[in-house]
Parts: structure tokens; sequence; C-alpha cells
């Protein structure tokens, strides 16, 4: 039984500090470094069978990802494959400030997107785009005979699972992956794509 | 904002050998008791400390909601409408004999449509009063809201609660005593958090 595994990457300091990324291509420190490796333990353990082919790890461009992804191939071998599909969404005018400085200078566009809309804010990257862009990278990838890794970011992860399973890329039915934790989804026989676990890895 | 979490019963000598049980009344096997134990010491330290505890009638969820309840000093309370799915003749049959007597209305099943069959209680029926309930508990409790249920009910009431089509399978079934986390959110609608997760995820070694 095949799946796609969509793990988030572990956080950047700029995480830890509350400040938004969005394209910024910020690394990972050596604490996130630290629980990209405990996550890649877990996700070996509990989620790649000892019978599965050889596993296929693909990573959003962004190097906070791709060290990330390291950190499977290197207890599981294999090589990282950069795929494009994955990589987070342009935040815009927002990035390089803090959530704090988002919601003090932006209030309407902060409700806009607390309401599960797209904000009116320079340069951000409309959810219909990112949800399409994600949901057409998982439908290339699927293999029901080969099994996947695919390290991305909290908004294209929640997005590509909300049109994976026909859901407006507007719903608020599904939270966000933490960082470091993952999602499992595969596609069924009826060609419906099937959400087997969410937010794995985290209290 | 009131969290909930659904947590599926441990495993039964049924789910074991892959049989439905829906109304039928199968008692946990001693695995089934010792999972029960596990998620309890994890649930234990995930919860607020003024969680409700609610449970289906049918002694695999009870059971399993008590092995929390002793760890917490709680009652475990009971609610008929979070009972198993009634699956009519299909009920502690094999999948082979399902398969040969009912072709077509496996079929169905497995695309997730309602098949045709005397006794099969429907999605919507199933989705309206798992709902009903969770909202009635959830609204009453001052903190979190921990349900213990089965399968293929708590699937379907997390998916009405969460407003998702019930013609897909959109989300899997929960494995045994492996629990989902929803949360509502200030209008009143629901968000999943997590969903199967499983202990031994959590705190590394356990089960190992």
């Amino acid at each position: 039984m095949s799946r796609i595994i969509l793990w988030r990457h572990a956080p950047t300091p700029s995480n830890e500090g509350g400040v938004v990324q969005g394209r910024v291509d910020t690394p990972l420190d050596a604490a996130g470094v630290a629980r990209a490796q405990w996550a890649a333990r877990r996700i070996a353990d509990r989620f790649i069978a000892r019978d599965w082919p050889e596993l296929r790890i693909y990573s959003s461009p962004l190097l906070r990802a791709v060290q990330t992804a390291r950190a499977l191939t290197e207890r599981l071998g294999g090589t990282v494959i950069i795929d494009d599909a994955f990589t987070q969404r342009s935040y815009g005018e927002w990035e390089g400030l803090t959530w704090d400085e988002v919601r003090r200078d932006w209030p309407e566009q902060w409700a806009q997107r607390e309401r599960g809309v797209d904000p009116d804010v320079p340069g951000w990257d409309g959810q219909d785009a990112v949800a399409a862009r994600v949901l057409a990278g998982l439908e290339r990838i699927w293999d029901q005979d080969s099994p996947a890794v695919v390290v991305s970011h909290g908004s294209p992860i929640t997005l590509g699972l909300l049109a994976a399973i026909g859901e407006p890329a507007s719903s608020l039915a599904l939270g966000r992956v933490p960082h470091a934790a993952c999602a499992s989804v595969r596609k069924v026989e009826s060609g419906a794509w099937h959400i087997e676990a969410f937010g794995i890895g985290a209290d | 904002m009131t969290r909930v979490f659904i947590v599926r019963h441990g495993e039964t000598e049924w789910n074991a050998r892959g049989l439905l049980q829906g109304s039928s009344e199968v008692p946990l096997a001693p695995a089934g008791r010792e999972q029960a134990r596990q998620m309890a010491s994890a649930l234990a330290g995930l919860v607020s400390p003024d969680a409700v505890l609610v449970s289906s009638p049918l002694s695999r969820a009870h059971e399993t909601g008590l092995a929390l309840g002793s760890v917490l000093g709680k009652p475990v309370a009971v609610d008929e409408r979070l009972r198993e799915r009634a699956y009519g003749p299909w009920e502690g049959i094999t999948p082979e004999a399902r398969e040969q007597g009912w072709p077509q209305q496996v079929r169905d099943w497995h695309e997730g449509g309602n098949p045709h069959l005397d006794g099969f209680e429907v999605h919507e029926v199933v989705a309206a009063r798992m709902v009903e309930s969770i909202e009635e508990w959830a609204t009453r409790a001052p903190g979190d809201l921990v349900v213990f249920s089965h399968g293929s009910s708590a699937r379907i009431g997390m998916m009405g609660l969460l407003g998702l089509s019930l013609g897909h399978r959109t989300l899997g079934n929960l494995g045994n005593t492996c629990w989902s986390r929803l949360r509502r959110r200030p209008d009143g609608r629901w968000t999943l958090e997590r969903h199967n997760v499983w202990v031994d995820v959590l705190y590394p070694g356990v089960g190992e």
C-alpha cells in the first residue's frame, strides 16, 4: 500500500522568532537540524514499511526544506529530488515582518487571512494557485507501487490536501501541520485522495 | 475555544480477524486493554484538567474510556448516539463472505457510497447522530471533551463536524486507540488539527 508523506520542514530561527519567511531562504540552525533528525527517525520507523521499494524523497527548493529532507536521506540513503511544486507561497510585502507587526500594521489584511480568504497584500501568492500547483505535484508523483516523502511548508501542505479532498482553498476544515510533523495521504481505487493521518509528530 | 479528542477503542478479537463489529457487543482483547492503558497515560498529559469524558455504550469503547477515566479520576458518561454504525448482515462475517454474498454492495461501500443492505446504517444518519452528540457535549464541557467511539462512526462524525462531503472517504479510519483532535473556531465551526495520532509516534519508546 503506497502513500505520500507530506512533511513540514523543521523550524528555523525565523520561525522561532515569529518572522514571516515565505520565499525568504532561511536555513535551519543546529537546533532545527536536530529536530529534523529526530523527526526523520520517527518517519523512518513508523511510516516506512520494511518491504517498500526505494523511497522517493522530494523537497521544496528552499533550504529549510532541503536540509530537513537530507535528515531522511542520511538515514535511508537516496538523494533529494528538488521540485518547485512544493515550494512555499510568496507572502509578498509581509516577508521579513514579524507576525506581531503584521497584526499591528495590516489589521484588515490579517482579518481577511483569519477568515480564510487571500489578504490584499502586494506580491501575495493566491491560495487557489498554490492549492492547484501542489495537487498537480501530488498527482504527478503518485505511484501506487512506490511511496514518496515530500518536504514542504505549512500553507502548501494544507492547501494541497484541501484540493486533494475536493474542498475549496478558503476552507478552514484543516489546520496547519506543525513544524517537523507530517501528514500521510494516499489515492484510493476510485481516484479519490484519502487523508490517513495529519499533524503526526507533535503534541 | 473547545477542543475535542476523538479516540477509537482498543483492539478486539474481531478486529484482529478483520470482522466488522458494528452494533455487536465484542469485548476488548488483552492486547486492546494494553493499548488502552498506553493511550491513557499519553492522553492524561495532553487533555485539560477539567476534561469531560464520554463514550459509546459498547463495552470496547467504554472500557477504553475507563482506562483514561481511572488515570484522571473522572467518570465516563455514556451516550447512545456515539455507538458504531450498524452493518446489518455484515457483522461478524469474514471479508470473503461479504465479497461472495454482496459483491456489488461491497464495491459501493469501498467507493465511499451507501450499500443497499437491510440494517446498514447510512452515512447521513450516522453523521447526524454523532454531530448532534458531540456538539451537545462540547457546548457543555468547560474545557476539553474526550469522546470514545468506533472506526466508522468516529470517521463519519468528524467528517460531519468538519463539513466534508460524506460521499468520499476523505479521512481514513482511526487505528485502535488512535485519536484525532478538532478545535472549535470563533465562528463556531471546527478545524481538524490532528488525525490518527498513535501513542508511540508521540512518545518514542512506548510500545516498541
